[in-house]
């Protein structure tokens, strides 16, 4: 259901936001999911309560003047009550925003700023500041920001750092309909030989200086507009009514009455100050008419400066002296050439169409922990898909408060998360280890496929029972042993299973970096029961790849740590085991090497015709002399490591590669944009719990659990 | 306000080398005193290199200390790129961070420090990348800056994040506040094009980016980002053009001299002979 705030009523006959109204609802696509157009009463009675497919709801207030705010309050009040997407034209009432969503968090708004209404020249100074609130609400707290016009796009970004999508008004309504020549008899109007303007009788729209400019230089000008409808309006009247040169006439309401004094206007005189993109002016524009414009960057963008500008009477008086046909044939097909293009009612519903589906996507991708981890795989994610399909669970309020200041959805538990009504196709778990078990435990019991940072739990009857619920329910999980992504391990596991240098017998591998430095026994860091300490931080990314590269661990021979700072935790640890292959492995984990300016993983590996020796970043390739290899193999052995192309880097490809990964499996689409990996490359829970098993048994060998 | 053609890049005096960490190990260990950094910025001074690019590692301050002590490479424009990333980390792992940052915002400009921190304690955290550059910046005080990037883990996690308002400030803050060029260093060149072009609007940024023969960390492919460079949207400096040594020079120099929409080269080495041969061939 689309609500429409702000308008007096339908069918258009008032200003821009009605016609706006008009032409959108004669989509079928928008009207199809049900429209609530909130009208004055006595206009909603006179159409009948329904106007071309959309309901018309009446409000008993009046849409104008200062009423308007409680008008545009009491039916968005309403609209939240209905629920759905609230689209709301103007910014008098959108102070009511922050609470609205407060109120009714899954209701979403749309805000069209329609121009900068405070800087009207007919409030007073309280009114300004009250206005320019409610501007400042609608950019903080909208869903989605539209402005009709670049320069207005340009003063949200400048004024409030937030995006607003660019909607321009159509201006074509009128292209096809006849013109009604009886206006000329009507108001006593002369035939030809005139100027034009056309406009609400408001300060802002600068009258005076227009008649004052005709006045002084003698030629005929027809203005259309409500001159009894304001005291200024009817001042003006009374004092330039009386220059046989001016006929004020109006207000004329017939589409085909403007429009036939518009066809007979050799110039069109444009005063509105207030942005952004008037009506009048790309209806004028549509029909051909050269203009002087006034000069204010909202104008400049609507006619690409292909007008003419004026700033004051002088300028508009310059202007007149100085009108020549050769300009004025030349700015009319210049006009008419970026109306066409721009200013499109097709154009403007397809836009409308586009971003209400966008902002009415639900987030679907939960991120559960909103530190290191969390953020980095929410910004990956985020580029992956989109920041509307992602959401956050964090528990701490100043975490998740950031958060939101970059509009991402956010929940303070995970109950509230699952329970908010949404389709969740997948959510990924970046939180301590502790809480990794009962947060798995939720997801899988809900059959919502999971991504789980490394190491699964701490205890391997915790792994034992995920991995049991995973199998009865049969969702998909992937643990986060990123490592095997690395370019230089995806091919240096190839070069294992292509057998080309034959078994591996025996390795070295070392994982080595400056975690802990200096002696910190507070957190969870530095206790190894609360999963911190080398071996639970290095530990799985080492142990992982060496079975991942040679097998199942048969046994493990020995095991040792060491203490450096950590007094409740191991700071290095050193592993000799055997593969269910035979080959012989030898593991060296630390992580206070000041040396190292980031953790390394490096391999040496003794095969039966030859040593490789592979890190981070290479692979080197060493074959016994006497070897012949065929070109094939050889390739294989010596082709330069290349990082795999990702969709967005962040960190290094391998935190996007797994994620990329992840995604499509969970898709099933393709997200990624290099050649596949090796469907082994990611890791399942029962990796996961593989590798706890090794960890729990190297703890109880060394006396750390 | 513009760039030499080659810009001189001190990968090599922090120990990285992306291709090899036991390469990058032994720069490590040789930069480790200011004077063997001083005698590698003052080949490429030599070889004509007016640009110098650098993270705002500690390892540098010393260096920089004595170059403004000895008014040594006069013309040299300096160009820091911020945050260095395994400062604050390393902060972190130690439990210090609060200290490390409290220190540094002690000999940063005051009123700078109240405005930042006002405005991040209202919920805008625009002012918090204002702290960040204050603080950054403070080891390059005497120095001539002539742009401020900010580094891609920052920027890519920016952009992850759709931290626009953040992003634009900084950009006005670099232009307005401190007249030196803003620029981004970035692993994602389409997506950053669209981010700051479309998104915030900025004409023309400057974006650094791997841009090299193999393709190499050039996302989503080496395709789409030689295309973006040629679009004429934003200047491009080109970076990793050698891929951290793994590739051909010869290869890698005919390739960047045929591409289209690359404004600037930036490449880091501690050998003078590499250094004058670079620049002799990217620079001509």
């Amino acid at each position: 259901m689309l609500h429409i705030v702000g308008v007096v009523g339908l069918p258009a006959r008032y200003g821009g936001f009605e016609t706006l109204v008009d032409r959108l609802i004669e989509s079928k696509e928008i009207v199809s999911k049900g429209v609530v157009v909130y009208c004055e009463e006595a206009v909603a009675r006179e159409s009948g309560y329904i106007y071309k497919g959309a309901v018309l709801r009446p409000i008993g207030w009046r849409a104008n003047g200062w009423q308007s705010v409680i008008y545009d309050s009491y039916a968005m009040i309403l609209s939240s009550f209905r629920g759905g997407a609230v689209l709301i034209l103007g910014t008098s009432a959108t102070l009511m925003l922050p609470l609205l969503r407060l109120l009714f968090p899954r209701v979403r708004y749309y805000v069209n700023m329609g121009g900068i209404e405070w800087k009207r020249a007919k409030w007073g100074g309280v009114a300004k500041l009250v206005l320019k609130i409610n501007e400042w609400a609608a950019a903080r707290f909208a869903h989605v920001l539209i402005a009709d016009n670049e320069g207005l796009v340009e003063y949200i970004r400048h004024q409030y750092g937030v995006h607003a999508d660019y909607i321009p008004y159509g201006g074509d309504q009128l292209s096809g309909k006849d013109v009604d020549d009886r206006v000329f008899s009507d108001w006593s109007i002369p035939f030809d030989e005139f100027d034009m303007a056309l406009s609400r009788a408001q300060v802002d729209n600068n009258l005076e200086l227009i008649l004052d400019a005709y006045v002084r230089t003698g030629r005929k000008l027809v203005f259309i507009s409500n001159w009894e409808s304001t005291a200024y309006g009817h001042d003006l009247k009374a004092r330039y009514g009386k220059h046989t040169n001016l006929y004020l006439v109006g207000p004329i309401y017939e589409a085909t009455q403007v429009k036939a004094i518009r066809a007979r206007a050799r110039l069109y005189i444009h005063g509105h100050s207030a942005g952004g993109t008037n009506p009048t002016l790309v209806d004028a524009m549509w029909m051909g008419l050269p203009m002087f414009v006034f000069d204010v960057s909202f104008n400049r963008h609507t006619t690409e400066n292909n007008a003419r500008y004026f700033s004051n009477v002088s300028d508009l008086v310059t202007l007149l002296e100085n009108y020549d046909q050769a300009w004025a044939t030349n700015c009319k097909l210049a006009l008419q050439e970026v109306a066409a293009r721009k200013f499109t009612w097709r154009a403007v519903r397809s836009r409308y169409c586009e971003i209400v589906q966008k902002a009415s996507t639900t987030p679907t991708v939960l991120v559960i922990g909103g530190g290191k981890m969390g953020l980095s795989h929410l910004a990956i994610l985020s580029k992956l898909l989109s920041r509307e399909d992602m959401a956050l669970c964090e528990q701490s309020y100043l975490i998740r408060y950031g958060y939101r200041q970059f509009k991402f959805c956010t929940y303070a538990n995970l109950n509230l998360a699952l329970n908010s009504g949404n389709k969740w196709v997948a959510a990924v778990v970046a939180t301590p280890t502790m809480s990794h078990y009962s947060i798995v435990k939720s997801l899988l019991e809900q059959s919502i496929p999971c991504f789980v940072e490394k190491p699964l739990t701490l205890s391997d009857t915790k792994s034992t029972a995920l991995l049991e619920i995973q199998k009865t329910t049969g969702t998909f999980a992937q643990l986060g042993f990123v490592m095997r992504f690395v370019a230089a391990f995806v091919k240096f596991r190839s070069i294992v299973k292509s057998n080309i240098l034959g078994v591996p017998l025996s390795y070295k591998a070392e994982m080595k970096g400056n975690v802990i430095t200096k002696a910190d026994n507070n957190g969870w860091r530095t206790i190894f029961a609360e999963g911190g300490g080398c071996l639970n931080e290095y530990g799985p990314h080492l142990i992982d790849l060496c079975r991942h590269f040679f097998g199942n661990v048969k046994q493990i021979e020995s095991s040792s740590v060491q203490r450096t700072f950590s007094t409740a935790a191991d700071d290095a640890v050193d592993i000799a085991w055997v593969h269910s292959s035979g080959c012989v492995g030898q593991l060296s984990l630390d992580w206070c090497d000041a040396s190292k300016r980031k953790s390394l993983i490096s391999f040496e590996v003794k095969f039966e015709r030859g040593i490789v020796v592979a890190n981070n970043a290479d692979v080197s390739v060493e074959v016994d002399i006497g070897v012949v290899l065929p070109p094939d193999q050889h390739a294989l052995l010596f082709a330069p490591v290349l990082p795999h192309p990702v969709s967005y880097y962040l960190r290094g490809e391998e935190y996007t590669l797994q994620l990329e990964v992840f995604l499509e499996r969970v898709l099933s689409r393709k997200i990624g944009v290099g050649d596949a990996l090796p469907a082994e490359t990611a890791a399942s829970l029962a990796d996961g719990l593989e590798v706890d098993k090794l960890i729990n048994e190297i703890a109880l060998k060394t006396g750390l659990a | 306000m513009s760039f030499g053609k080659v810009i001189f890049g001190d990968n090599q005096f922090l120990g990285i080398n992306h291709a090899d960490p036991e390469k990058a190990k032994l720069f490590q260990d040789r930069f480790k005193s200011a004077d063997a950094i001083i005698e590698v910025i003052g080949w490429a001074y030599q070889a004509g290199v007016r640009d110098f690019m650098f993270t705002t590692h500690g390892r540098l301050d010393g260096a920089f200390r004595e170059i403004l002590r000895s008014r040594m490479f006069p013309e040299m424009n300096y160009v820091p790129c911020l945050p260095d990333t395994y400062k604050y980390a390393n902060a972190l792992a130690e439990g210090s961070f609060v200290s490390v940052i409290g220190k540094r915002l002690a000999s940063s400009s005051k009123l700078g420090v109240l405005g930042g921190l006002g405005r991040a304690a209202i919920g805008d955290l625009s002012g918090l990348m204002q702290l960040l550059v204050e603080v950054e910046l403070l080891m390059t005080r005497g120095l001539r800056v002539n742009g401020i990037f900010l580094h891609n883990v920052i920027f890519d996690l920016a952009m992850g994040l759709h931290a626009t308002t953040i992003l634009e400030r900084f950009h006005r803050y670099v232009e307005d506040k401190l007249f030196a060029i803003p620029g981004y260093i970035t692993l994602n060149h389409p997506q950053a094009q669209k981010v700051l072009c479309e998104d915030i609007g900025i004409k023309l940024p400057w974006l650094c980016s791997n841009f090299n023969v193999a393709g190499f960390r050039m996302n989503p492919s080496l395709h789409a980002v030689e295309a973006s460079f040629a679009n004429g949207l934003s200047r491009n400096i080109a970076m990793s053009i050698f891929a951290s040594g793994s590739l051909n020079p010869q290869d890698s120099i005919t390739y960047i001299k045929g591409a289209v929409g690359v404004d600037a080269m930036l490449f880091g080495s501690s050998r003078q002979a590499n250094i004058f041969a670079n620049v002799k061939h990217l620079g001509s």
